[in-house]
């Protein structure tokens, strides 16, 4: 009893670590660096831009274990560093697997899937396992 | 101790290369090849973008280690310019994580204008 008490302490305690450790959004960005702006408006469609725009980079934003709010503000940061005066969000891309695999019942599946982590992929692979992202274009207003 | 200098000085050395060749940036192109190559090209970010009439000659795809998009961009604009096209639309960016390194791959199109 203790023994699964403290199992899953250090389950627990590992996944903290980790997410603690890895939730920062890294930002890759391709396109023009403009003069900053102080806001940014957020498109999920093409077909809601009203206003005339020039397409002036593409972003992709990503982290572990980060979640699509986290990502998105991440993004709206670094386009209003870019000067875009909008950003498109083109769409999460979070594979299958990563929601296959977080569905768990129950302590022992989390005990047991954790174990098999630990044991079958190293931390690059857990990363990638993890890992989802967020893509977008910035815009400038004609 | 001549020779410890010697020995670490080839280390650094071999280091630096390895790094260095690990920071290559390469780009493959895909497409039209009959045209002469032109000396300035129009970068795009959208084909929405463009005002004129234009034919899609073909696709370049440059890939080299995050951080260095830059680099990526001047050799897809290169290889462009070498395959004759007009301008290069850079369509989207992806971040590619691997074992040891993560990279950064720029997908563009090669236009001719009409």
């Amino acid at each position: 009893m203790c023994r699964d008490v403290l199992h899953l302490s250090g389950v627990f305690l590992l996944v903290t670590l980790f997410a603690v450790g890895c939730t920062s959004v890294n930002v890759n960005y391709v396109g023009h660096s403009l003069d900053s702006t102080t806001t940014v408006d957020v498109y999920n469609s093409k077909g809601d831009i009203e206003k005339p725009y020039t397409v002036i980079g593409h972003a992709v934003g990503s982290g572990v274990l980060a979640s699509e709010n986290e990502m998105k503000a991440t993004l709206i940061v670094e386009a209003q560093r870019r000067g875009a005066d909008a950003i498109l969000i083109i769409g999460p891309d979070t594979s299958e697997a990563v929601v296959e695999e977080i569905i768990i019942q129950t302590v022992d599946e989390l005990v047991e899937t954790v174990d098999e982590l630990v044991d079958e992929y190293t931390e690059a692979k857990v990363k990638e396992w993890m890992e989802s992202e967020l893509k977008a274009s910035f815009l400038k207003y004609k | 101790m001549y020779r410890n200098y010697f020995h670490l000085s080839s280390l650094l050395l071999l280091a630096t290369l390895f790094t260095v060749g690990c920071a290559m940036v390469g780009v493959e192109y895909v497409g039209e090849l009959s045209f002469s190559p032109t000396t300035t090209v129009d970068v795009y970010f959208s084909v929405e973008d463009i005002e004129r009439g234009y034919t899609i000659m073909g696709q370049v795809l440059g890939t080299g280690p995050l951080g260095s998009n830059d680099k990526i961009q001047e050799k897809l604009i290169e290889e462009a310019k070498r395959r004759g096209a007009d301008a290069v639309v850079i369509t989207g960016l992806d971040t590619l994580s691997g074992d040891n390194s993560t990279k950064s791959q720029i997908n563009a199109l090669s236009v001719k204008y009409k």
